[in-house]
């Protein structure tokens, strides 16, 4: 079994909001994975820390599957996981030092946009703006972590993808502040921050015209990137 | 609409994105919106704030045995979403052993909507 952390511990900007995001790779049945974490001599000391435990566990297989299209996720990974066990043999270093390029980009940003019709189509019934609010804030930072990827600039934190590439994208200095802010929306979904304003559907649909532009810009880098890797593969 | 008509077509549109379980943004907030829809339901009928972002109901200690069955339904449903959805990106492989346990709990919370529809 190979354990590794990654997200804000791993960078080392972890805040009052974040928790331990903990990857275990290995297979076989059973919570066998989960009693292992918690004897963890380290995951203990960064949970008595107040922090929850954030894992995930992937079997070899589906590892595998998704090193075969460059799984942004395992990107993420390798740029700043760090192991928290050393088999001699660890198959998730091997894989990672292999990863190809991410090969959905284009039809994850196609996603991104159908997500932000589901909104608007959600506006004209009965509705929780706040809700609405929390998914187009996830769609737009998983957008711009995209955005940042296809530029060759690799940043998979909370909102500092909003900061590296709102001025690529020609947005004013208070976007990336204003998007960071929406964010809170979807750490107030999960009980890690309270709503950062009272909610309005008129807010809704203003941030739906913003996140449908900011696609669309960041669509266009996506679209050549997502040409040169299919061309290369 | 009614709450459990909403809630129906919330169910159908789950299931028109996994589909494709490449679009696992969409499926992930459909499954949550659908979600949520549920547990205001649920708050309607116990006469208790409706929530504003998905959550699990939990055991109810007010309300019949129909908005029971319904939070139950409801809570099987979010727990198999919390794993299945994780990570956020395509889904393939894992989706291909979860899908089956998730189209499980959405048949049973259709049919528990259905049944309370008047």
């Amino acid at each position: 079994m190979s354990v590794w952390i990654y997200g804000s511990v791993a960078r080392g900007d972890a805040d009052d909001h974040s928790d331990v995001d903990v990857l275990v790779a290995g297979d076989g049945d059973g919570d066998g994975w989960q009693l292992a974490l918690a004897g963890h001599p380290m995951l203990a000391a960064l949970t008595d820390e107040g922090r929850k435990l954030s894992p995930m566990r992937f079997a070899w297989h589906e590892l595998d599957a998704m090193a075969a299209y460059g799984s942004l996720f395992l990107h993420h990974l390798r740029l700043e996981g760090r192991p928290l066990t050393q088999p001699p043999d660890d198959g998730l270093r091997v894989l990672l030092k292999a990863l190809p390029p991410y090969q959905r980009a284009a039809e994850e940003i196609r996603a991104f946009r159908t997500v932000l019709q589901d909104v608007r189509r959600s506006t004209l019934g009965p509705h929780s703006p706040a809700f609405e609010l929390a998914v187009i804030a996830t769609a737009l930072r998983h957008a711009f972590i995209l955005g940042c990827y296809v530029a060759g600039q690799p940043d998979f934190g909370r909102t500092s993808p909003f900061r590296r590439l709102c001025p690529a994208l020609g947005q004013p200095d208070r976007m990336a502040a204003d998007l960071a802010m929406l964010y809170e929306f979807r750490l107030y979904q999960h009980e890690r921050a309270p709503a950062p304003f009272r909610a309005m559907t008129t807010d809704v649909h203003k941030w739906l015209k913003t996140a449908e532009a900011l696609f669309a810009t960041i669509q266009e880098t996506v679209d050549v990137f997502d040409r040169t890797v299919h061309r290369t593969a | 609409m009614s709450s459990i008509a909403q809630c129906i077509e919330q169910l159908d549109a789950v299931r028109d994105a996994a589909l494709d379980p490449r679009a696992a943004y969409v499926i992930r907030s459909r499954l949550e919106r659908l979600l949520l829809s549920c547990a205001r339901l649920t708050a309607e009928r116990v006469g208790s704030t409706k929530p504003d972002m998905p959550q699990r109901v939990g055991q109810l200690t007010a309300g019949s045995q129909d908005v029971r069955t319904l939070a139950a339904a409801c809570d099987a449903l979010h727990d198999l979403a919390s794993s299945i959805c994780r990570p956020s990106e395509s889904l393939d492989a894992r989706w291909d052993e979860g899908w089956s346990r998730v189209s499980c709990a959405l048949d049973e919370l259709e049919e528990v909507l259905l049944s309370q529809r008047q």
